[in-house]
């Protein structure tokens, strides 16, 4: 088990690739991803593993002016 | 008649932002009663136990509009970069409204950093809408950082203030005639929108007056509406200003053309 943040909250996880990771949170599909305050594209999502201690932010659609 | 906007034709000159509004519904009413056909919207993050993002989007895809994803909260050029890159992956565009705020009592972009993050965005292929305060040498530095469309505030964000410095604006417009030029922010009243539009500029952008307004569906018709008179004012060509009156009913024949001339009263 790892825990991190995500979304500014403690989580506990199974998981430790990002992709199972995002899964494991319910995480919504249309979204994207900050490790530890970087970007990381969809198409890198794969070969990320998350370690002890990281934050993890969802960024999903919201209004804007 | 259609214009365009980034190579996309469009028929409407009215962008509309998607916050504030009392309720999804009346966002999407006000947003279908503006006929923009460009819509303003964020990222955010969120809990995934709460849905309202997935909701949010359902409403705004139901709305076949071009999306126009912004950086606003953004105070630096780095995070701006950042969360544009994030926006394109999610919103499948190239288009950005860059923000980047250099001051947090009036929201007033930082135009240093303004103009880093719009290299940058560039650089990476992005069509940038930079929101830039009325300065004309930050207006020319970013078309020359590769910009086709600028975004100057009419005042800032969410004053309802107006064109607060309507010389400026038509400096701009004057000294940048091939560049698309859009007021964003500031505006309150559909009178707001079409003095901008009397001026050249080529589009309107705002939010808040038609959501905040008592009846926001009204509100978007009325701007709607303004923003097409302006537009149609500009087009036509508006007359010059003179000093002296000058009758517009002929003056020859004038019924009363026998009574002294030291008392004779003009023609409207």
């Amino acid at each position: 088990m790892i825990t991190i943040q995500f979304n500014g909250e403690p989580h506990q996880l199974k998981a430790h690739a990002l992709p199972e990771v995002l899964l494991e949170l319910g995480a919504p599909k249309m979204c994207a991803v900050a490790i530890n305050g970087q970007f990381v594209p969809k198409n890198e999502h794969d070969s990320v593993i998350l370690q002890d201690a990281d934050a993890l932010d969802a960024f999903t659609p919201m209004q804007g002016g | 008649m259609s214009w365009q906007l980034a190579g996309v034709a469009l028929n409407s000159r009215f962008l509309i932002g998607s916050s504030l509004y009392p309720s999804p519904h009346i966002m999407q009413g006000a947003i279908a009663e503006s006929e923009a056909e460009v819509v303003t919207v964020s990222l955010r993050r969120q809990s995934p136990k709460q849905q309202g993002g997935d909701a949010f989007w359902q409403h705004i895809q139901g709305l076949e509009r071009h999306i126009l994803p912004n950086t606003a909260g953004c105070y630096s050029a780095k995070d701006a970069v950042m969360t544009a890159n994030m926006a394109r992956e999610v919103f499948n565009t190239h288009w950005i409204k860059l923000e980047v705020l250099g001051d947090e009592y009036n929201l007033q972009p930082d135009p240093f950093a303004l103009l880093e993050a719009t290299k940058e965005l560039i650089a990476q292929g992005f069509e940038v809408f930079p929101y830039a305060t009325d300065d004309l040498v930050l207006a020319e530095r970013l078309v020359n950082a590769g910009c086709n469309i600028v975004m100057p505030w009419g005042a800032p964000i969410g004053t309802g203030r107006g064109l607060m410095n309507p010389y400026a604006l038509k400096i701009l417009r004057a000294r940048l005639p091939d560049t698309t030029l859009i007021i964003d922010a500031g505006l309150g009243a559909p009178s707001h929108a079409a003095q901008a539009m009397e001026f050249g500029f080529d589009g309107v952008l705002l939010n808040t007056a038609v959501a905040e307004a008592n009846d926001p569906v009204l509100m978007a018709r009325a701007f709607r509406d303004g923003i097409r008179a302006g537009r149609n004012g500009f087009e036509a060509g508006v007359m010059q200003q003179r000093d002296l009156a000058k009758p517009s009913t002929p003056v020859l024949g004038t019924p009363f053309w026998h009574q002294d001339k030291n008392h004779r009263g003009n023609a409207s």
